[in-house]
């Protein structure tokens, strides 16, 4: 109960102290000034953590409920579910965990597997269809039942196999009938985004034809702290000291469990949002005889004169923009799809591409959206606050 | 024996009509001492009282308003609801007060004002007593609340605003309607989401009889089901009924927000049209004069 009553206040400080300032965004006590990172070092930051391999505590998780699945599966394949589904936050690459985690566990089972080579959603609605056929029919080959051999089918990504049109669940529709039909000769393995999941839920009823479902859980402050720790050592970065109130809140911890905590905290545990928490958090700060931080101690002593040092804030969550219905309707649709292109944005949303152009420009702009070649999706550090706004909007979106 | 002999009576009504005349005479003295008691003092504290009670309810209004179209969908409704029970708690303690200060609230008092009240109300304001009535029931009964989507006799649209004798609603042409309350004796009151963000949209669709009821099925689900603006934790429903003419066809299903219902189904027929051009789907032949030779006629 306390520790409910904590982390609320914790979550909802800023808005409590907010009532007593002038300025929403105005905090209770002054920052430290710090600068902006230099170009290169920001750099170095930004490639380091693009870098960073899929978080361990994901895969093992993966890797765990999917052992479990696939033996359950092999001892009875008449009658034990033939699919295991992995549904992640909605701007997490769910496909490249899953692409990490089954390197090694295709060796370990020695079982042939078929991963379906899509990179992304087919630029033609019409053609979602016939290449999931093209890749999932089976050969017209007259096999022996003594040969036949089973095989895992893995499926990175469930969002590309449909859009929000009139044509575009064609793909689910088939996708079903295949994991009705072969219950026995194939093991399926699928991921996908939470929003997107509970839509096909809604509309397609998925979840009857597919085994378990496993999402993935969040991340805690330790998982996060291991997986940054290469970078946080190679770059040498220094955890900054929390507020007052938060020392209160957390107890007498040092700066970097601190620091921790809170991005787990901000992050919901999604892994993305945490690598957009921790690069914000990133300042570079000029070290001074009565500025000297406790970390930094022995290095101030060997070195007295004045040096710049990297310093890692005390990470939060940008404020969201005010966003117009029409935003709402859009960013629920890039959640849904988790990347699309405008045409296909336009077409998930019934709506004329120039006027969805427009309006993604102006997210675009404000931070909300970000483009990467002609895929556009949702800024992960916006994650958390999209979600809350369109739950409160009456979006149907899983809270887990 | 007879007791009720001539003299008897012309006893009784006198005595009746002296009882009578005494009573109105002493209800005539207080009044005017009531009246004599009022004084400038307190007519411009009465002024001063109504003007800071028009200028509150303005500020509620308006408070109110920007509040339930600022915050989250789902709390929008409620916080509207809650005007209607802020201006009656107002105007309640206003109109108390006043009649505190003008009339001196005793027991005998108020005996005299009311039946005066009552006799004035009863001729001149029947109408207007009805309908304050009537909203102060209808803030218990609820069989409409400011956000609804209603329609009482040919007016449909939105509930903006919950007076104390009338309500006005918004129509999907962007005029202002007022109701009064009292319309809830008489007419029927069709309430389309009481008091729920979603409201049921019924979008009808006009086929041939040869059309392919299984495809036109499936094209409506779809169209409903992949529509930005639907609700998907509610049903989507397909009806159909036959006609000498067709089959008509009923999509039911619901908007996220009642407030989109008209965007809503335009967008759902000019999705669907889209599909039955694909699928070369037949409209009814109305005007086919081998089907209808009387039409020719």
């Amino acid at each position: 109960m306390f520790k409910q009553f904590r982390n609320w206040l914790a979550n909802n400080r800023r808005f409590l102290f907010s009532r007593y300032t002038k300025d929403s965004q105005e905090t209770q006590e002054p920052e430290r000034s710090l600068i902006e990172l230099p170009q290169e070092i920001r750099a170095k930051l930004i490639e380091r953590s693009e870098a960073l391999p899929s978080n361990p505590g994901d895969q093992k998780a993966i890797a765990d409920k999917l052992n479990e699945a696939f033996e359950l599966w092999r001892a009875n394949p008449e009658n034990a579910n033939n699919s295991i589904v992995i549904i992640s936050s909605p701007v997490t690459a769910v496909s490249r965990i899953l692409a990490e985690t089954l390197e090694n566990w295709a060796e370990q089972k020695q079982i042939p597997i078929r991963l379906m080579p899509l990179k992304a959603r087919p630029d033609h609605v019409d053609m979602i269809k016939s290449k999931l056929k093209h890749y999932l029919e089976p050969e017209l080959v007259e096999e022996d039942a003594e040969t036949h051999q089973s095989e895992v089918v893995v499926i990175p990504n469930l969002s590309w196999c449909f859009l929000r049109s009139l044509d575009g669940l064609e793909g689910i529709d088939y996708l079903q009938s295949r994991l009705f039909d072969s219950f026995k000769d194939r093991f399926w393995i699928i991921g996908g985004g939470q929003v997107g999941w509970k839509y096909l839920n809604s509309v397609c009823n998925i979840e009857a034809y597919c085994g378990e479902v496993f999402t993935l859980p969040a991340l805690n402050s330790e998982q996060l702290q291991e997986w940054f720790d290469p970078i946080v050592n190679d770059l040498d970065i220094t955890f900054d000291s929390p507020r007052i109130d938060q020392k209160i809140l957390d107890g007498d911890k040092d700066n970097k469990t601190n620091y921790f905590n809170r991005l787990a905290d901000i992050s919901n545990g999604v892994s993305t949002v945490a690598v957009q928490g921790f690069l914000k958090s990133i300042r570079y700060q000029e070290t001074e005889a009565e500025q000297r931080l406790p970390d930094k101690l022995e290095a101030y002593e060997l070195q007295k004169s004045p040096q710049k040092i990297i310093v890692a804030q005390i990470p939060k969550l940008p404020e969201l923009p005010e966003l117009e219905p029409a935003d709402r309707y859009l960013l629920y649709s890039l959640l849904l799809h988790g990347d699309l292109t405008i045409s296909a944005l336009a077409e998930s949303l019934g709506d004329l591409q120039a006027e969805v152009q427009a309006r993604v420009q102006v997210l675009r702009h404000q931070g909300v959206v970000e483009q990467r070649g002609k895929m556009i999706k949702i800024n992960p550090i916006h994650y958390p606050n999209i979600k809350k706004e369109l739950t409160s909007n009456n979006f149907v979106i899983d809270q887990r | 024996m007879n007791y009720f002999t001539p003299s008897n009576f012309y006893w009784l009504a006198q005595s009746a009509g002296e009882s009578a005349g005494d009573a109105a005479r002493e209800t005539v003295e207080e009044t005017r001492d009531i009246v004599a008691k009022i004084s400038p003092e307190k007519i411009a504290l009465a002024v001063l009282v109504l003007l800071g009670t028009y200028l509150t309810l303005k500020l509620i209004d308006q408070l109110i308003n920007w509040l339930s179209e600022r915050i989250a969908k789902e709390w929008r409704l409620r916080v509207k609801q809650f005007l209607p029970f802020l201006r009656m708690v107002l105007l309640t303690i206003v109109t108390v007060f006043l009649m505190n200060l003008f009339l001196n609230l005793s027991r005998d008092n108020i005996l005299a004002v009311t039946g005066t009240v009552a006799v004035a109300l009863g001729f001149a304001f029947k109408d207007f007593a009805s309908s304050i009535i009537a909203g102060i029931v209808g803030l218990f009964e609820s069989p409409y609340r400011v956000g609804d989507r209603i329609k009482i006799g040919d007016h449909y649209g939105e509930v903006i605003s919950y007076g104390l004798r009338s309500i006005r609603i918004q129509t999907p042409t962007d005029n202002t309607v007022t109701i009064p309350h009292n319309k809830i004796w008489t007419e029927a009151v069709s309430n389309a989401n009481a008091g729920a963000l979603e409201a049921q949209v019924v979008t009808k669709f006009y086929f041939a009889h040869e059309v392919d009821l299984d495809l036109v099925k499936k094209i409506l689900d779809r169209v409903a089901q992949t529509s930005k603006y639907t609700y998907l934790k509610l049903p989507i429903v397909v009806v159909m009924e036959e006609k000498p003419w067709g089959s008509l066809f009923r999509l039911k299903c619901y908007p996220l927000d009642a407030r989109d219902e008209f965007i809503y189904m335009t967008d759902l027929i000019t999705r669907a049209k889209r599909a039955f051009v694909k699928h070369n789907l037949t409209y009814p032949h109305l005007f086919n004069p081998e089907i209808f030779p009387e039409t020719e006629a």
